[in-house]
């Protein structure tokens, strides 16, 4: 039994260390993780939504350059929402969470975003959780309480995306720990993916459009 | 009736005065923990391969510094849900590696390896299907995610590697009731 106990307890420490190592590199580079993408002027440009950003919320602000036509991008973007598209980020690791998410590949699905449009977090129907789309300029930019996506074309086929999201933690310690040890990574994974799964949607349908 | 109420003061004795049943505990204990984190490492490895290569497959200004960031994104939170989810492992592993050396001393006197890892099996079925019947009982979002797409993630899965680490665990009891009488020298 010594023998197996003394070789558990290794690999416990094995990978506690591995944690600890994951931990301390996210942290060494978290600023240019909550930027991720985004030029410094984009992170201090004021957005469409940041009227709804509760004081002491935590803000990252991402950026993305799309080899495609701002029309193009927009229309995908107006798509997102498990309601309509999808969020266009890992299917699997959504599943994973009972969201039955569908992610559109090929055009955008539903009916596109306006000012007041309910949009889908998660789930759909009665148990579904939602949002409201509370700040609309057509063909550039939406937000939904605070989380803002912006758009900017630098030229006739390329396109600038801005994600700001908001993320208010509490006072609670337990708040704060779920949100800088678990949440905070998880949105970063789930959020770079859905601005490169936009990315690929848009420039494949730019691609097809030539 | 007679062989319940024998178990009962084994089990009571080695709480009492010899230390063996907290020792199996603490050896259930770290096992259990150290499963769950197992687990989460290598779901953090799964998820790393799948999502780079969907990162490759769409190359972006500063791939190599996503690639890092998401592969440590994935480590820290898939291991910090580890760590919580490893807090009722252990507790689970614990009671279930004691009952089995409890049993493996009242019901096992030739010390068969057969007989220790059904002992262990069966103990760790019993305690799943006591799980199972709460799950059945919880709240209707547990429910859905644990019985559509994740099932297999958070249930199928670990239900697996606890029935296979009981079955496996009945060599080491028998080890320790052979060599220490009862009594894990940590």
């Amino acid at each position: 039994m010594i023998h197996a106990y003394r070789f558990t307890l290794r690999l416990c420490l094995a990978l506690l260390g591995l944690y600890l190592a994951a931990l301390a590199g996210y942290f060494a580079v978290r600023p240019q993780i909550m930027s991720w993408g985004a030029t410094p002027a984009e992170t201090r440009r004021p957005m469409a939504g940041d009227e709804y950003i509760p004081s002491g919320a935590v803000v990252s602000t991402r950026g993305l350059t799309i080899h495609a036509p701002i029309e193009i991008v927009w229309e995908w973007m107006a798509g997102l929402g498990q309601e309509r598209g999808g969020f266009y980020s890992y299917t699997f690791l959504e599943n994973l969470f009972g969201a039955r998410m569908v992610n559109a590949a090929e055009r955008p699905m539903g009916e596109p975003i306006r000012l007041g449009s309910r949009f889908s977090y998660y789930g759909e129907g009665p148990q579904g959780t939602y949002g409201t789309v509370d700040a609309f300029r057509p063909g550039q930019t939406f937000s939904v309480h605070g989380w803002t996506f912006y758009l900017d074309a630098l030229d006739a086929g390329t396109t600038r995306l801005v994600v700001r999201y908001p993320f208010v933690t509490g006072d609670s310690l337990v708040g704060k720990i779920g949100y800088y040890l678990m949440f905070e990574q998880a949105h970063y994974v789930m959020e770079s993916g859905m601005m490169l799964g936009l990315k690929s949607r848009a420039e494949q349908t730019a691609e097809r459009s030539q | 009736m007679k062989a319940a109420l024998s178990l009962g003061r084994y089990a009571a004795q080695d709480h009492a005065h010899s230390g063996a049943a907290v020792s199996y505990a603490g050896f259930g204990a770290l096992v259990g923990f150290t499963a769950a984190l197992a687990y989460g490492a290598l779901f953090s490895l799964y998820a790393i391969i799948r999502v780079s290569w969907i990162i490759l497959r769409a190359p972006a200004d500063g791939a190599v510094f996503t690639l890092i960031t998401n592969a440590a994104s994935l480590v820290v939170a898939s291991m910090f849900f580890a760590i919580l989810c490893g807090l009722p492992a252990a507790a689970l592993q614990a009671g279930v590696l004691s009952l089995s050396a409890a049993l493996n001393r009242r019901w096992n006197p030739s010390r068969s390896a057969g007989i220790a890892a059904r002992i262990g099996l069966g103990c760790a079925a019993a305690a799943l299907l006591g799980l199972h019947g709460l799950v059945a009982a919880a709240p209707p979002l547990i429910e859905r995610v644990l019985w559509e797409s994740g099932y297999l993630f958070w249930s199928g899965l670990p239900s697996l590697v606890f029935l296979g680490l009981n079955f496996f665990l009945g060599r080491p009891i028998l080890m320790d009731l052979e060599n220490s009488k009862n009594k894990l020298s940590v």
